[in-house]
């Protein structure tokens, strides 16, 4: 009995249960998948699986459209992160003034888009910017403007979008949060101390909101990575290539050319990637908190 | 001098408030444009000029009575109750662990949430094949297992911050009344979390209701959740539009009426007890 | 360096009245302490003269000039608050200098002041740390340093001492007096603390209820509080109030009577006594003592050089303060004799608790 207890103690085996499933569904295919990476793989020759080593990440390497998607990820990553970030710190400004009346009707209503599944604010977008069936370039042709929306120029660009509206609300959620929970008397004090809003705002507000900034980038840049429904929904990585996210294109390397292998590859890779984002992220957002 | 400041505060604050305005038409817009749509006859469906007309039924019952859409709908209420089942009944004790004695160290908190910022692109194809071994492609056990991969470290994370809130005398007294360590925690800790248990279940029924992904590549013909099912609209075909904004509806309504009830609780389990702010 | 006047100044917030008719001169160069239960409005009224509040009618004047309207930023007026407020990410010369750089002044005239305000409180050897690695008494130092540096006109202070512990309170009250001192500023200061009221203000202000019940000096405070809260809110232990009635000049309550001289007034009153006046018979000038009263001594809770003595006289209960000296004469449980003296009974009037002369 006592024996039994110290090695295997309560808080251990609370964690069983999860632990053990964790294994199946998520430790299990993690190893198995990058076994896969060491192989050749196809769904259309399952009777000759090859090891062959890291032949697949080297493979990548001379390997345009893998390039292609990682280039367009990264800008989208990074255009959407960037303009939610500011939008939604901005907005939970505004949402934060003490003379604000009906705040949470505004705030409920503003968080809404977080909760729709991508899919179908993809098809949303798609009909609402359609040429011919969409509201909104016709409201613009009104004006005299003409976009092509989902054009080579702007495709990227109008996914950027689609991102920011669904997703700023989330930047929202956290900010005002974080806003909230700040204590009120180092704004009352600066308010005697006769700083302006805006040297408040350098000086106080975005200093201690540093760790509620770096959480939310760490999360939402993440999540921004693995992008695939709006692609899916609109425009399957085109005009040509220029939409093709590196989950859009392991998806198609996958389930389209059955390369499992090559696409096993290309998932380790990210991952990597974004580990190392976060590193550096941290890194720069930790720097000057020496002392 | 008292008239002017208090008049340039009025004009500044309005033009505050004017931009959430907007802010919240941009945000309205498109529920509103879609609902506009679904009520379209079908020969204004593709006519994004026509904004009064005389509204039609016709879309949402062929919808909901001529089509397989319930029929998705209800393989994904299937999937998200399991999924969220399963997911509370092995997350709820583990969190408590994390949260009480710390297990695993500091390293475990981060793993969770590593977990649950997987990208699925990892997983899809070890899952894919394993479900190809087994003859589960198709069915609801495959989108199952799929996504308990990130609603339970997402519930789990969620309800660490909840269960640091909880004052350790409430345990210890249920333990000095004579309960086993796991009743207190069954019996006392569990009720007094309740707000956090529904939030979290609410959130991660949300997720597995949302997701398109694994359900896009594991389930097919009549295992389809809601979000295949959509994206099935991707034709485009003008005629379908007006069911297309149905089946939208269909499937955001719900969740946006479940959100109203959880965005109070979601920065606590969002944190996840690791961002103090 | 500045008088400040509040006139018929009034503070709702909602429907909750929390500051009501307020009217006050505070003198230039004066301390004056507003001193008032929990809740009675003091942070209130003080954060109505910094700005922070906005009142809802009435009119402050700070100088010569009416800032009823103005922001906080353009009163001139430097807050410490009582939890200190200092900026955790910013160094203590940063949070120091904070003023002074967000009124963008010149970097050589911010480094002397600075340096000047950290010799004054003493905290040189502190500038480079940031606030979490400082102390809380050191940490006030700092919230008065970022206040001093500014030279503001008027400083005002809420409850900057009660996070301390209690010796470093008490030193830290002495600090402060001596700063006022060299620095000839106007400061308000709030306290819930009626021994801080008291060592500190050269003119207290009690507050109740969101109403002025007394402006005086603390010798007005403590020898003729003109109202029957004033002379229980003031004092330690607290003064002994006898519910009675005034006929043909004679106290009367239904525990013993007193023959006074003096008022005129006829009716319910409230006979208020402070325990360290009374005493045993004889230790007063014979013209000073009432009639001598016998009462129960329940115990002795003895402080030093004097002890606080609960008594029982014909069932009422006072407390009375003796010297230690007369001790002797007193025992637990025994009965022994008292007189008050007649200079320091407070007449209040039952009725409305105002003082009857
Ligand atoms: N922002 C506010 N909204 C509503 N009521 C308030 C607000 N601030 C203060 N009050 C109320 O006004 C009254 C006076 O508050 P105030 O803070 O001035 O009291 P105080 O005298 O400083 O008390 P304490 O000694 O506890 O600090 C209290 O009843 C309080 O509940
Ligand atoms: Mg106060």
């Amino acid at each position: 009995m006592i024996t039994q207890r110290s090695f295997f103690p309560f808080s251990k085996r609370m964690i069983v249960p999860l632990a053990l499933t964790l294994l199946v569904v998520l430790i299990y295919p993690l190893v198995f998948s990058f076994w896969v990476s060491l192989h050749e793989y196809s769904l259309t020759a399952l009777e000759d699986v090859r090891f062959i080593g890291l032949q697949n990440y080297i493979g990548l390497r001379h390997n345009p459209s893998f390039w292609n998607a990682l280039r367009n990820t990264v800008v989208f990553v990074f255009g959407a992160v960037f303009l939610e970030t500011v939008l939604g710190f901005g907005l939970a400004l505004l949402l934060h003034r003490p003379t604000l009346r009906f705040r949470n009707f505004f705030r409920s209503i503003l968080l809404t888009p977080m909760f729709i599944t991508p899919i179908a604010v993809g098809l949303m977008f798609r009909f609402l910017l359609n040429q011919q069936l969409g509201v909104l370039p016709y409201l613009l042709d009104q004006i005299g403007i003409q976009v092509d929306w989902f054009g080579p120029q702007l495709a990227l660009f109008s996914i950027i979008l689609i991102d920011v509206w669904q997703w700023t609300p989330f930047m929202l959620l956290l900010f005002l949060a974080g806003l909230e929970s700040l204590p009120a008397s180092p704004f009352e004090a600066a308010r005697v101390d006769g700083a302006s809003w805006f040297f408040t705002l350098r000086k106080v507000t975005l200093p201690l909101m540093k760790p509620v900034i770096l959480v939310a980038l760490i999360i939402r840049g993440l999540d921004a990575f693995k992008v695939f429904e709006y692609i899916y929904a609109i425009t399957r990585g085109g005009p040509g290539d220029s939409t093709e996210t590196i989950l859009y294109y392991i998806y198609k390397v996958a389930f389209r050319f059955f390369r499992m292998g090559e696409a096993a590859a290309m998932a380790y890779v990210l991952i990597a990637l974004t580990l190392f984002l976060v590193f550096i992220l941290y890194r720069i957002m930790s720097a000057d908190e020496g002392a | 001098m008292n008239r002017s400041r208090h008049f340039r505060e009025t004009l500044v604050n309005g033009g505050l408030n004017l931009i959430l305005v907007i802010a919240l038409i941009i945000v309205l817009f498109p529920y509103f444009w879609i609902f506009l749509t679904s009520l379209k006859p079908v020969d204004l469906v593709a006519r994004p000029e026509v904004w009064i007309f005389s509204p039609s039924l016709f879309n949402w019952r062929d919808v909901l009575l001529n089509s397989d859409v319930p029929r998705y709908l209800l393989n994904s209420v299937i999937v998200a109750l399991s999924t969220v089942g399963v997911a509370l009944v092995v997350a709820a004790p583990a969190a408590y662990s994390f949260s009480r004695f710390n297990t695993g160290g500091g390293a475990t908190r981060f793993s969770i949430l590593a977990a649950e910022m997987l990208p699925p692109a990892v997983l899809i194809v070890p899952l894919f094949l394993l479900m190809f071994r087994l003859a589960l492609l198709n069915t609801h056990l495959a989108i199952i297992a799929a996504h308990l991969t990130f609603v339970t470290p997402v519930i789990t994370w969620f309800l660490i911050g909840f269960f640091d809130e909880v004052p350790k005398d409430l345990e210890e007294q249920a333990m000095v009344d004579g309960y086993t360590r796991f009743q207190a925690f069954y019996k006392v800790v569990l009720p007094s979390v309740r707000p956090g248990l529904a939030a979290a279940a609410i959130f991660g029924f949300v997720l597995s209701w949302n997701d398109m992904f694994y359900a896009l590549i594991l389930s097919g013909g009549d295992s389809k959740t809601l979000p295949v099912a959509i994206a099935g609209y991707w034709t485009f075909r003008g005629i379908e539009m007006g069911k297309m904004a149905v089946a939208i509806l269909v499937a955001i309504v719900p969740v946006l009426l479940a959100s109203f009830f959880i965005q109070k609780y979601l920065v606590k389990g969002l944190g996840g007890g690791a961002v103090k702010y | 360096m500045a008088k400040i006047q509040l006139e018929h100044v009034e503070k709702y917030f909602g429907d909750v009245h929390v500051v009501k008719d307020l009217n006050l001169a505070i003198e230039d160069g004066s301390f004056t302490v507003l001193v008032g239960p929990s809740g009675c409005g003091k942070t209130t009224t003080l954060r109505l003269i910094a700005g922070l509040e906005t009142i809802t009618s009435g009119r402050i004047v700070i100088g010569d000039r009416d800032v009823t309207a103005l922001e906080p930023k353009d009163r001139n007026v430097a807050m410490v608050f009582q939890n200190y407020a200092l900026y955790p990410h910013m160094t203590v010369a940063d949070n120091i200098a904070f003023g002074l750089m967000a009124r963008k002044t010149p970097q050589d005239e911010i480094e002397r002041r600075v340096h000047r305000a950290a010799s004054m409180l003493d905290i040189e050897s502190l500038l480079k740390r940031k606030p979490k690695q400082l102390s809380g008494g050191q940490q006030q130092r700092v919230a008065i340093g970022r206040a001093i540096v500014r030279n503001p006109n008027v400083f005002l202070f809420d409850e900057p001492l009660s996070n301390l512990d209690a010796k470093l309170r008490v030193e830290m009250r002495t600090e402060l007096l001596k700063l006022h001192r060299e620095l000839e500023a106007t400061v308000v200061y709030v306290t819930h603390d009626q021994e801080e009221a008291m060592t500190m203000g050269d003119r207290i202000v009690i507050m109740d209820g969101g109403v002025i019940q007394q402006v005086g000096t603390p010798r007005e405070i403590y020898f003729h509080p003109r109202h029957r809260f004033v002379a229980g809110f003031i004092g330690s232990p607290a003064m002994n109030m006898i519910e009675g009635r005034l006929e043909d000049g004679e106290f009367i309550s239904s525990h013993f009577r007193i023959p006074l001289d003096g008022p005129a007034f006829e009716g319910d009153v409230i006979l208020g006594i402070r325990p360290e006046d009374i005493y045993l018979p004889g230790s007063l000038p014979a013209e000073r003592e009432t009639p001598v009263l016998t009462a129960k001594v329940e115990v002795i809770e003895l402080l030093g050089a004097r002890a606080i003595v609960p008594l029982l006289v014909n069932d009422l209960s006072m407390r009375a303060v003796i010297d230690e000296r007369h001790l002797e004469q007193v025992q637990e449980g025994g009965s022994m004799s008292i007189v008050f003296d007649r200079n320091r009974l407070h007449l209040f009037d039952a009725a409305n608790g105002e003082r009857i002369e």
